[in-house]
């Protein structure tokens, strides 16, 4: 019953539901990228900088690579590193917003000072320092990103922590002497989901652009690799963005589809869980 | 009423302070409620009493003062007993709409502590929440279905099954009909009322009205700023009554009857 009215309230908004859609799509054909893919990505198969022909439908790089089958490789590499770097950096907020907001005092006091610390980090010279420290690659950016992207997460969960510990039902808890754990994780956190998820979509959009950021500056995706941003840091120079649009633009595209996609469901959760709106 | 037995709760020098101490909110004050008994606790908003309650069940810590149960202060036990002591005293809320947790059925949230406490078996969780449920007069198909799906008196009725459920000796009733309805004030008093004969809990019933008070409770306490100013027997403590702030609070009672209400006033 809850389920239904959920998806109904879901699917009111027009442009969420299409996103949602989108994304499927998208994701579909990045994880089954090595069977939809015509060529191996990597792989030198045409002539340099070649434009669409029916072979290959989005021409060739400018070392002679299918454009199409790395932007299927390189999707699937931004939708990674933004799904696992938004799971990583939510698992650490939610973690430290739990606990700061719960046990508040000294903790609260010692948490979210480590956290504006890290906020007000230049994140991006962090983000180089680090890639510049560890073998820049896939995983080492997922990890960086997870670690530069909590804080906001945790002041958003401590936040929402802090109004329902107040409430009846956590006190009636604590009356009935129930243990921290299960205030916490039975009580408090399903009630944080929604903010959760809420901010959670807007993480992912933030770390595949910031993917592509790092990947275009030559510090994510280490080449041949492809990922979308790294295809776009082969079109720096005018010439190929005035006369070969076809190298720029299919990963251009995809991160805007992208991004957006994942924003508006966001918006689309966001009425879905309130329901003031319904 | 039964002076002979000894008093389950004691309170003594009670006192919370509250900003270096600046604001009293509870201030000195000490009280006893005998086995089986009700202890009203009436006051104007803001004159300490949900304070009181809170201190008893332990939410906050009193600044000096003792609350003794079954002659032990709670305060001091160590942490195995005070696991085992934290299911005798009970506590039902004033607003029931944020006295249920909105992403819980009503049976999970009257099992879990039940089955965290040992309460009763896995097997007959079910067959006591229904039972339960039955005892506060509610529908066994409310077990599944969500508070939203329910009334303020509902709500009510399912936080008192579920201050039951963890079988009680003494329940704290921080005025528990204040956000209901007239008409359900009287079925949710009644049905406290029965509850407490059945299963001879004893109670302290927070209220801001002498009305409501009055017909439950077996003795009443009036609070006034932090203070018990006066201390009687229930029909006493309307047919003499001795501090000017009773009076006050008596004089307050509406009176439907116009030919009562001009005795009154004369």
């Amino acid at each position: 019953m809850e389920q239904t009215s959920f998806i109904r309230r879901f699917s009111r908004h027009k442009l969420g539901t299409l996103s949602f859609f989108i994304l499927c799509i998208i994701s579909f054909a990045a994880i089954f990228a090595p069977v939809l893919a015509p060529f191996d990505p990597n792989e030198i198969v045409g002539g340099f900088g070649k434009a669409p022909t029916s072979e290959f439908l989005l021409g060739t790089d400018q070392v002679g690579r299918d454009v199409l089958s790395r932007l299927l490789y390189g999707t699937r590499i931004s939708l990674m590193v933004g799904f696992l770097a938004t799971i990583i950096s939510s698992a650490v907020g939610i973690f430290l917003g739990l606990l700061a907001g719960y046990f508040g005092g000294p903790l609260d006091m010692v948490i979210m000072r480590f956290t504006d610390m890290v906020m007000s980090f230049p994140y991006i010279l962090l983000v180089l320092v680090a890639a510049a420290i560890f073998q820049p690659g896939l995983w080492t950016m997922i990890l960086i990103l997870g670690f530069v992207d909590w804080p906001q997460m945790a002041r958003l969960v401590r936040g929402n922590v802090l109004s329902i510990r107040e409430k009846n039902y956590v006190k009636a808890s604590k009356v009935a002497g129930m243990s921290h754990a299960y205030i916490l994780f039975s009580e408090i956190l399903p009630n944080t989901v929604a903010p959760i998820l809420i901010y959670g979509t807007s993480v992912v959009a933030i770390s595949m652009l910031d993917e592509a950021a790092l990947s275009f500056l030559g510090m994510g995706i280490k080449p041949p690799q492809a990922s979308l941003g790294n295809m776009l840091n082969g079109a720096q120079s005018l010439s190929i963005l005035t006369s070969k649009p076809w190298l720029w633009l299919p990963p251009g595209l995809m991160i805007l589809l992208l991004v957006m996609s994942v924003n508006f469901i966001g918006d689309a959760l966001r009425d879905a869980f309130d329901p003031n709106q319904s | 009423m039964n002076e002979i037995n000894s008093p389950i709760l004691a309170v003594s020098g009670l006192k919370k302070y509250y900003n270096n101490s600046s604001i009293r909110a509870v201030d000195d004050v000490s009280f006893t409620i005998n086995q089986g008994e009700t202890l009203g606790l009436v006051g104007e908003s803001g004159c300490g009493k949900s304070t009181i309650a809170k201190l008893i069940v332990q939410l906050e810590k009193p600044s000096e003062g003792k609350i003794l149960f079954h002659n032990q202060d709670l305060s001091t036990l160590n942490k195995e007993d005070k696991h085992k002591n934290k299911t005798k005293i009970q506590m039902i809320f004033q607003d029931p709409y944020s006295s249920l947790n909105p992403r819980k059925t009503i049976g999970d949230a009257i099992k879990d502590p039940m089955l965290y406490h040992q309460i009763c078996e896995k097997e007959e969780v079910h067959k006591e929440i229904l039972r339960l449920l039955d005892l506060v007069g509610l529908p066994a198909n409310s077990m599944d279905r969500y508070p939203k799906d329910f009334s303020g008196g509902q709500r009510q009725r399912i936080g008192i099954a579920r201050a039951l459920s963890l079988k009680p000796e003494l329940l704290i009733c921080d005025e528990p009909v204040s956000a209901l309805d007239v008409s359900i004030q009287a079925q949710i008093l009644n049905l406290l009322k029965t509850i407490q004969k059945e299963l001879s809990l004893s109670m302290l019933f927070i209220g801001h009205g002498l009305s409501v008070v009055h017909y439950i409770s077996d003795r009443i306490a009036v609070m006034y700023q932090g203070k018990i100013v006066e201390e009687a027997d229930s029909i006493a403590l309307f047919t003499n009554p001795g501090h000017d702030y009773t009076k006050t609070l008596i004089s307050s009672i509406p009176i439907l009857d116009p030919t009562l209400r001009n005795i009154r006033k004369a």
